[in-house]
């Protein structure tokens, strides 16, 4: 026996029971069956759009099949990989300029780099139309004081390239920098101890650990890309988008529009479960919980200055230009005599569509988060699961399908309001399922319990304790909701009432019909808007990751 | 004011009353494996149970299933004579009068200090009932206070105040002290011990700290894998554990081979008095605090040596060997000159308790 036998012996240490936590009772029952309706809703145009399409019977091989079809997919294809890799190339090294160096201003970069957000992505292809277009200004520029004209089209792939990676560049540095946040530079530090520059010290340690956040954003991106309806339009080019939409217009034989449907739910789909599946791994990478400790910042020295003209070009094609461009339309149209009297009422039914899609979302969404947060059973995380759908479910084809629902059996509810927040609700529901859920999963259980043992019942416990607490996670989940729909553009269009203009839909037909002027003022009202939930949510990011709690 | 204060309880008395808390055959299984085990256990009116045990040996579920949070798969519960759980069966967590005080306190964050206390009482008695708890757990005129511009101290102050304001049938503590520091878990211990006396309250206590258990209940429960392998007061369990695990559990313990007949044993420290009758083979139970040690001299003949020292400050702690090369440990007073290479005389206070070896747990 040895003398440190002054410590307790722990003589049998029992063997681990599965948790015990948070949900060992049965869910209550009317919380299954809302959430099953729920889903059931969620469900509902992707199993409409399945029958639509499995119509075309024997046509449906050939059709599938057809060379057309292909070349699509390879387009969509080769925007969405391109666009992920450029915007990782833009994202990348500003996250770790702004986390880890003495870069200039650094404090303000941060928030300029994410705010890109709130430029719907089909206005910033607009102005780039504008600048860089065949009778651009830029073009004009080139060709009175260069005598160049053969400057390359804007259009098609370029265009949407440039764009699309521009504006969604802003999701991979939010997610880098909240990666960076959570890994501690002791690794990089030993490697620079070691005889590593600084920059092949980021490189073999920091960002080997950030390669599921890297990934992860790129999806993303790519995602969006895939999804993205207006910015290919405008642009002209054949993704798989503007193809659903071009056959939709252009042909009574519908059952191609939903092949093609289906086909980019596929994709989509692909996506959000690669993304998913990183994203846990992205978690476990991440070193404790609290804030990374306080470090010497990097000294950057000469390399200060292409580091600033880096961040200024960034920022000057993905926040300046576009604003300048506006601006001066708007100047433009106004001296013209452009009234722009429409823009109240517009504005108007832009808000009111955004706060009661954000309602109904976060309303439809709490049974959801409710069932998957709070209980651990299977039937909670199936249809968990089965909301996240609508990240893979691409705005045109959710109102695609719902245009074929409501033509077809719901005649009362085709081009009405209620329709449209339906189709909001599917589209939107998984962000304001992930942030209420995770609202919910920040009130400790035993809070719970404390509140039955004083004697309130569960739905008292529900109301008094456990949704206040949780209350300004699901404000920001309906706030994010609301942001994406006040600038959704293909579903707007398909499925909005006649003569029911929001900002969106604005900016949408006068732009189609080159008249950029008249598009400035709800395109700029609409940044306007979008700008002030963005700026709640970012406040309320960052109070959450300096206090370290819910 | 409301007031809960009754004499303490005399034994008759005790005996007399039903229990307040009344388990019978307990036994709730995850996955089909048992975590509770078949357990019976009472509790009478202003009596301190502490259940102790290694993590995962089923306490805390013990716990959770008597304030309703889990639902038992055999045996039933009965709290103030009425029952309250059996399979199939149980009266919610509300319906109870159960007070409850968590690890982490877990106050209601969004609530000042005064509503956390008052929100399981009726609003017409709120104001004197949250001052009266308050003013038990010594904490009154920090009612307006938010839960964290507290101590931790002071939160688990408050949800003790929290759960005792109700006026509930029976509190239960899950490891109240768990997260906090030693020297606050100290000074806590003897504050709650303080004011659970003072309002007579009936407790259940579950810890794994040996020391919390022994030196605050009346009774300790000791539970290993999801069964209660002994039940009584802690002098008890202490100086006569039934088994050698629950004798090294709740205490330093070291083990000698003997040969027992009747009331004596005989092993290498002599021929020894034992508490119980035994025969034949036995293991000798030797806490090192019972050893005394006398320096050889003119008329003490030294039979081990001193081979180690620790030094603790209130005690220190001696390693001995024998002249058969085993070796024991001695706790003695912080005072007095041994020192190691002495050679000593070793020799028992009091009675020993045998045990039936047992050749598996060496």
């Amino acid at each position: 026996m040895s003398l440190a036998a002054g410590t307790r012996k722990h003589a049998l240490d029992g063997p681990r029971w599965p948790a015990r936590a948070a949900g060992v009772r049965q869910p209550p029952l009317v919380l299954v069956a809302l959430a099953l309706a729920v889903a059931a809703l969620v469900l509902l145009p992707l199993i409409y759009l399945i029958i639509r399409a499995s119509e075309a019977g024997e046509k449906f091989r050939t059709l599938l099949l057809r060379d057309r079809t292909l070349e699509i997919l390879i387009n969509t294809i080769l925007l969405s990989v391109s666009v992920a890799i450029t915007a990782a190339v833009i994202a990348v090294p500003a996250a770790w300029l702004v986390a880890r160096t003495d870069m200039p201003g650094g404090r303000w970069l941060s928030p300029l780099f994410a705010l890109p957000l709130v430029i719907p992505s089909y206005i910033g292809a607009l102005t780039f139309i504008v600048i860089l277009g065949p009778r651009g200004e830029l073009s004009r520029w080139l060709e009175k004081s260069a005598g160049i004209e053969a400057f390359p089209s804007i259009y098609g792939f370029w265009g949407s390239w440039l764009a699309l990676s521009l504006f969604t560049a802003p999701y991979v540095f939010l997610t880098v920098s909240a990666a960076l946040q959570g890994i501690d530079p002791v690794h990089e530090e030993a490697a620079r101890s070691l005889g590593k520059g600084s920059i092949e010290s980021f490189m073999r340690t920091t960002l080997r650990q950030l390669r599921p956040a890297i990934f992860s954003g790129m999806l993303l991106s790519a995602l969006y890309a895939v999804s993205d309806f207006g910015v290919v339009s405008l642009m002209r080019y054949d993704s798989l988008t503007r193809a659903i939409f071009v056959q939709y217009q252009a042909s009574f034989d519908r059952s191609y529009a939903a092949l093609l449907g289906l086909v980019l739910v596929a994709f989509a789909l692909l996506l959000v479960g690669a993304e998913s599946m990183l994203r846990d791994k992205a978690v476990y990478y991440r070193i404790g919980s609290g804030v990374a400790r306080q470090r010497q910042p990097r000294q950057l020295g000469w390399k200060k200055a292409p580091a600033l003209l880096f961040a200024g070009v960034v920022l000057l094609l993905s926040l300046a230009l576009p604003l300048i461009v506006l601006v001066r339309w708007l100047v433009r149209a106004l001296r013209r005599g452009e009234s722009f009297d429409q823009l109240l009422t517009v504005t108007g039914n832009t808000l009111v569509l955004g706060i009661a899609a954000a309602l109904i979302t976060t309303a439809a969404a709490l049974p959801v988060a409710l069932l998957a947060g709070r209980y651990r059973s299977r039937i909670g995380a199936v249809i968990e699961r089965t909301t996240y759908i609508g990240y893979g479910l691409p705005g045109i084809v959710i109102g695609l399908s719902f245009v074929f629902l409501g033509a077809n059996y719901l005649i009362q509810l085709y081009q009405t309001v209620p329709l449209l927040l339906l189709a909001y609700m599917v589209r939107f529901i998984p962000q304001a399922v992930g942030s209420t859920k995770s609202s919910l999963m920040q009130v400790n259980p035993r809070m719970e319990d404390a509140s039955r043992g004083l004697g309130r019942s569960w739905t008292a416990t529900m109301a008094r304790i456990t949704m206040p607490i949780a209350m300004p996670g699901v404000l920001a989940g309906a706030a994010l909701v609301f942001l994406t729909v006040v600038k959704e553009l293909p579903m707007t269009i398909l499925l909005r009432p006649t003569g029911m203009d929001t900002l969106a839909t604005e900016v949408w037909t006068a732009s189609s019909d080159l008249r950029y002027g008249e598009a400035s003022g709800p395109a700029l009202m609409l940044i306007l808007v979008s700008a002030i939930p963005s700026a709640v949510i970012f406040a309320r990011a960052r109070q959450t990751a300096m206090r370290g709690d819910a | 004011m409301v007031q809960t204060i009754e004499s303490p309880p005399t034994d008759e008395q005790t005996a007399l009353r039903p229990p307040v808390l009344q388990i019978t055959g307990l036994e709730k299984r995850y996955r089909n494996v048992p975590v509770v085990d078949t357990i019976d256990l009472a509790v009478h009116q202003g009596e301190v149970l502490s259940i102790l045990g290694p993590s995962g040996c089923g306490k805390t579920t013990t716990l959770r299933l008597i304030a309703g949070f889990e639902e038992p798969d055999r045996g039933s519960i009965e709290i103030g004579g009425q029952l309250m759980s059996r399979p199939g069966r149980c009266e919610p967590p509300e319906k109870r009068r159960v007070g409850m005080v968590f690890q982490d306190g877990v106050l209601f964050p969004h609530m000042s200090v005064g509503d956390n206390v008052g929100f399981g009482v009726e609003s017409s008695q709120r104001r004197e009932r949250v001052a009266w708890a308050l003013e038990v757990v010594g904490l009154g005129g920090l009612a307006s206070r938010m839960p964290y511009e507290l101590s931790g101290g002071q939160q688990q102050r408050v949800s003790l105040a929290r759960a005792l304001a109700p006026n509930p049938s029976i509190i239960l503590l899950d490891e109240p002290f768990a997260s906090l520091d030693a020297a606050l878990r100290t000074r806590l211990r003897t504050d709650v011990r303080q004011i659970l006396a003072a309002v007579s309250a009936t407790v259940i206590w579950v810890t794994h700290d040996q020391e919390e258990a022994l030196s605050l209940s009346d009774r300790v429960a000791v539970m290993f894998n999801g069964v209660i392998v002994q039940d009584a007061a802690p002098e008890e369990l202490y100086h006569r554990p039934v088994s050698r695990d629950v004798g090294m559990f709740v205490g330093d313990a070291q083990f000698l081979p003997g040969s027992a007949s009747g009331r004596r044993v005989t092993c290498e420290l002599g021929d020894l008095p034992t508490y119980t009758a035994a025969e034949g083979e036995v293991d000798v139970m030797i806490r090192p605090e019972a050893l005394r040690l006398t320096p050889a001299g003119p008329d003490v003949v030294p039979n081990a040596v001193v081979t180690d020292r620790l030094f603790f400050g209130h005690d220190q702690l001696l390693r001995i060997e024998l002249a058969s090369g085993t070796t024991l440990n001695a706790r003695l007073g912080s005072y007095g000159g041994i020192r190691p290479g002495d050679r000593v005389r070793v020799s028992l206070r009091g009675a020993v308790l045998t045990l039936q070896t047992d050749r598996e747990s060496v």
